[in-house]
């Protein structure tokens, strides 16, 4: 394998396998960075940096296991052992809360002293402070496990009764038995480790997972780890992140050098590049210090690890390194993202509030990434599309907008150039009429779903197919669907604006499909929506003067009617962040023609029973909002079209190097359908 | 397919083609540069020029520093070195204790005596003079790299002597080249605010270039991250640059983070990684006529020096033992690195070790 090869591979979003990987440190250190940051931005399109706010607590650093590395442990017996007592964790836990914590890490030393019931009393414990518990590694759970003769299933349970949220992924070290036998004998063996996250997956229980790497390990060795850790991903997607840190030399019994900077920015690209379905990947300042830490956002991390308000396993190798919640914030917004708080399981915290997994968190290959510079070199551009002058003075608009009733009288009132209305047929009956604009040299067109008068169509009479093919066939590739949803999720206030990245398909209307009886249309919807148009509209609209939320889970449903509390309550349970009624099916639709689609919502009001507001006589939303809320929904209507004249050119300019136009590939091979999506509707 | 010419940030990619063309790169570049959030983009820029010029080489030097005196007459803000004479902490070395210093590693294989110390308001003229000749006297070989523009001014003042007639003596006996300190920033607005008794920035390129036409190499700094804009620091560079076309005896060029522990801008915050990087990538793309880029790896860290190997920086400095100014500023690096660390170092970035004179002349092994 070239190193050209794997770079096309790589770009292509195709899946390394072993011998590409290895093929990766022939690299050097800023192309391996580079490559790996296309590659974090097409799984985290935002410019966001999360951190959590948790405290380390070590429970006990008595501990039979003596690795080789460890600076921490005292064996049973030992002066200077250790275990926790009550009084001291209590103050912990009110310490952490009032640093605005959400969560412990705890761990510590195999103590053969401490029952099950320990553990199981420190949980509750902790939970009883509001405090997730993000605890026990996989050594610490077979070393259970063995010391009680249950099954590690039955630990975890016993665990996940006591309220354990999520296992930390440490004691991976070298996921290989060469090395776990060299510097960590009696700790589990790599196979063991891995059956405790495996099973901990099964359970429901989100891990993490850990490389300590830099000490007598080979570099295909750290690849092994890397491809193990990949395997068991793709089984069962439990991982949220992978966090490898260098180990650390002094005091410990392994001694040697430790891996310089240059190597740990190296191994931490090549594990961005080969962990394609690890949705996070997490710097290690405690071990590089804060320069090197916020460098290594660039080279495929995005999670800045923890305030780590004590650290004492790695304090105990002589490197103490300290940051406050300030200083990450600054050291991430110096290095251009923005910082936001997550939690344990990698929900964000105080907004959004619904998880980060990535775009592309699943098993298969990502999407392919052509480059988007002007540099020489660069196959396959096809560059800023500017409006394409068309023969027969008919009009090609690339981008369209789906918006509410009569949504282009606000383009005709900001005086933006009008080309005229369009009325395609099409095979799916009459579609609304769309009209096409000029700004700036972008052609664009509108569509309102709903009619251009009234609200004579409602949602569950929108002839979404006829819309959509009419849109399709004047040459649009590209939609923007604005839409006005209510919001389940508090964070989400009305009058705010929200780009949702995933969808939960309540609904019981139709036509869901173009392809019904065809046996077509089996389509992965991982992205929903077009990461590329997503990116393009929250970069653009970052100094809008309206809040964007960037994540949110769009649950929707039929109509017309309204929800009940009690389905609102549902999908709250389920994740929910928004309801509404506009983007099922339509986004799924557009998807089968191979479209482009992003939303932007605007909040109207909370949800049914997400608030109490009383039932007024009639009048809809405005019953649910209050009149300051009213009057900052009329705010963001009323800025409708300048949004969208401002996302314009980056609409029009995203190259469509997303997966949306190849949606249908695998049906144009099998030669169920043609070429040209034209002939695929007889 | 490759990824040389393509660009996180797309406006690189016009910088990208003046560089390949081997243009000269203006301000609004080396804005867009300091701008972008594309660190790897804009270092990657400054690779292609730095293995232009200098392939995989990385230098150091084995030298010596030597502070004679902390007591200054100037008190800029941002200055942890400095103290008045009356000051707790002040101190100036005898000529004696000098030679002490000096006698004491006469057995390690120093090519070159680094010399600054603070503006001594009644040390006289011989005093520096009978220093360089001293010195010279017991280690004959040695490269003297002494006293800073800033120095220099205030030398030629207690001299009563021209900035050249100073410098000639100092040649004579046996000063080698100047160091860069004292830069600081050019713009006015930065040098009323912080120091606003120090030599001008006319006055400053004037000794570097007076010194450049006896024969002088000297080098050239920032001092970067404290009240500064971004285009206050193009300034400089730009400034800098035009005063090498004109004389040509800049050697390096060396940003410096500030430190600002224990100074009068202790509110501040510290550099940060990709501050330090940028700083080092935009000089390199920018100062298209120095040979040579600096990452004093004391001011910045082991880690980020090795780093800066792949940013433009083709020198990390020298195997120092000890180095106060920095250090009396809070820096959190270590004091020292062995010639073995500091080898491995520049080998596991990928880079082929060379030590140097001051001249940059390789020092057979
Ligand atoms: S690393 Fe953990 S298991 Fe190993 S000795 Fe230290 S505390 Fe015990
Ligand atoms: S920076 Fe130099 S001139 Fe200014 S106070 Fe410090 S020693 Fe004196």
């Amino acid at each position: 394998m070239s190193r050209l090869k794997v770079i096309d591979r790589i770009l292509e979003g195709r899946r390394l396998d072993a011998t590409d990987a290895l093929s990766l440190w022939d690299l050097d250190v800023l192309t391996l960075g580079r490559l790996a940051d296309l590659v974090r931005r097409r799984v985290h399109p935002e410019p966001v940096v999360t951190y959590v706010v948790d405290r380390n607590i070590n429970y006990t650093n008595i501990c039979t296991s003596g690795c080789k590395f460890c600076a921490f442990y005292r064996a049973p017996g030992d002066p200077g052992g250790y275990v926790l007592d009550l009084d001291s964790l209590r103050q912990k836990l009110a310490e952490t809360l009032a640093a605005g914590g959400t969560g412990i890490l705890l761990q510590g030393g195999l103590n053969p002293a401490l029952p099950l019931e320990f553990y199981e009393n420190l949980v509750g414990f902790i939970r009883g402070f509001g405090l997730q518990v993000h605890g026990f590694s996989p050594p610490e759970i077979s070393f259970l496990a063995r010391q009680t003769g249950l099954s590690v299933e039955d630990i975890l349970a016993r665990l996940i009764t006591a309220g354990l949220s999520s296992i930390p992924g440490g004691g991976a070290e070298i996921l290989s038995d060469r090395v776990r036998r060299a510097i960590s004998p009696n700790k589990c063996t790599a196979g063991e480790w891995l059956q405790v996250m495996g099973t901990a997956h099964g359970l429901g229980l989100k891990t993490t997972a850990t490389m300590m790497f830099g000490h007598l390990e080979t570099r295909a060795e750290r690849l092994e780890h890397l491809m193990r850790l990949r395997d068991l991903q793709d089984r069962t997607a439990g991982f949220t992140a992978f966090i490898p840190w260098t180990f650390q030399p002094g005091g410990t019994a392994l001694g040697g050098k430790p891996a310089g900077a240059l190597e740990y920015l190296k191994t931490l690209a090549v594990s961005r590049l080969v962990l394609d379905n690890f949705p996070n990947l997490q710097v290690s300042w405690v071990t590089q210090g804060a320069k090197i830490a916020q460098v290594a956002l660039q080279f495929g991390a995005n999670d800045f690890g923890s305030t780590m308000l004590e650290e004492n396993v790695v304090a105990a190798t002589g490197v103490t390194f300290r940051l406050s919640r300030e200083e990450i914030v600054r050291l991430i917004t110096a290095a251009g993202y923005s910082a936001q708080q997550r939690d344990h399981v990698y929900r964000l915290v105080g907004e959004g509030g619904q998880g980060l997994t990535a775009s592309c968190c699943s098993s298969k290959p990502l999407p392919p990434t052509s480059c988007r510079g002007l540099g020489a070199g660069c196959g396959g551009r096809e560059g800023r599309s500017s409006p394409r002058p068309s023969p027969h003075n008919t009009s090609f608009p690339k981008v369209a907008i789906i918006a509410r009733v009569g949504a282009h009288r606000d383009f005709l009132a900001r005086g933006v150039e009008y080309r005229g209305e369009q009325r395609p047929s099409t095979p799916f009956g009459e579609a609304n009429p769309v009209h096409v604009f000029l700004h700036d040299g972008v052609e664009f067109a509108v569509l309102s779903r709903h009619g251009e008068e009234g609200y004579r169509v409602s949602a569950p009479f929108v002839n979404d197919r006829a819309n959509l093919y009419a849109l399709k066939a004047l040459g649009v590739e590209k939609i923007l669907a604005w839409c006005a949803p209510g919001a389940i999720n508090e964070a989400m206030a009305p009058g705010n604006l929200v780009a949702p990245h995933d969808v939960l398909d309540e609904g019981k209307g139709g036509p869901h499909t173009f392809f019904p009886g065809r046996g077509q249309g089996f389509i992965r919807h991982n992205p929903v929506f077009c990461p590329g148009l997503r990116q393009a509209l929250i970069e653009r609209l970052a100094d809008s003067p309206f809040k964007l939320h960037t994540k949110a889970v769009y649950v929707g449903t039929t109509g017309p009617r309204l929800e009940t509390p009690a389905e609102i309550r549902k999908f709250a349970v389920l994740g929910g962040d928004l309801v509404g009624q506009t983007l099922v099916p339509e986004v799924f639709l557009a998807r089968e023609l191979e479209l482009c689609y992003a939303a932007l919502c605007y909040v109207v009001n909370f949800a049914e029973g997400v608030k109490d507001r009383p039932y007024e006589p009639g009048v809809l939303f405005e019953g649910l909002a209050t009149a300051a809320e009213v009057e900052r929904v009329r705010e963001v209507e009323a800025a409708f079209a300048d949004i969208v004249l401002k996302l314009l050119p980056e609409l029009a300019g995203t190259e469509r190097d997303c997966p949306c136009s190849r949606l249908m590939e695998r049906y144009r091979r099998r030669g169920d359908l043609g070429e040209d999506w034209r002939t695929w509707f007889p | 397919m490759t990824i040389n010419g393509c660009f996180a940030d797309p406006k690189l990619a016009p910088i990208y083609e003046k560089v390949i063309r081997r243009e000269r790169l203006d301000r609004d570049d080396g804005l867009t540069l300091y701008r972008s959030r594309d660190l790897l983009g804009v270092g990657y820029l400054a690779d292609l020029v730095r293995r232009r010029l200098h392939g995989n080489k990385a230098y150091y030097i084995y030298n010596q520093h030597l502070n004679y005196s902390n007591v200054c007459v100037n008190g800029c803000k941002f200055c942890a070195f400095g103290k008045k004479a009356d000051e707790p902490g002040a101190y100036e070395m005898t000529l004696e204790e000098i030679m002490a210093r000096i006698r004491e590693r006469l057995h390690e294989p120093i090519s070159e005596i680094h010399i600054v110390g603070g503006l001594h308001p009644d040390l006289p003229f011989s005093y520096y003079l009978d220093m360089l000749r001293g010195i010279k006297a017991l280690r004959p070989g040695v490269h003297l790299q002494a006293f800073t523009a800033v120095e220099i001014a205030h030398l030629a003042d207690i001299a009563g002597l021209s900035v050249a007639k100073t410098l000639s003596a100092l040649k004579e006996a046996g000063l080698g080249s100047l160091p860069g300190g004292g830069a600081e920033v050019f713009s006015p607005r930065i040098r009323g605010e912080l120091c606003p008794k120090k030599l001008s920035p006319s006055g400053w390129l004037a000794v570097c270039q007076t010194a450049h036409r006896l024969g002088l190499n000297t080098n050239a700094t920032m001092l970067y991250g404290h009240l500064e804009t971004l285009e206050e620091r193009v300034d400089h560079l730009i400034r800098l640059r035009e005063a090498q076309d004109e004389t040509g005896g800049f050697l390096t060029f060396i940003p410096l983070a500030f430190h600002p522990e224990n100074t009068q801008l202790a509110e501040l915050s510290g550099t940060t990684g990709f501050d330090d990087l940028k700083n080092l990538a935009v000089a390199r793309l920018m100062l298209d006529n120095f040979p040579h880029i600096k990452a004093f790896w004391i001011m910045i860290g082991p880690k980020l020096a090795q780093l800066s190997l792949s940013f433009g920086a083709d020198d990390i400095d020298g195997t120092v033992i000890e180095e106060r100014i920095t250090h009396m500023a809070g820096a959190q690096t270590p004091q020292g690195l062995s010639r073995a660390q500091l080898l491995h170092m520049i080998r596991e970035a990928g880079c082929e070790p060379v030590e140097r004179d001051t001249l940059y002349n390789a020092i057979p092994s």
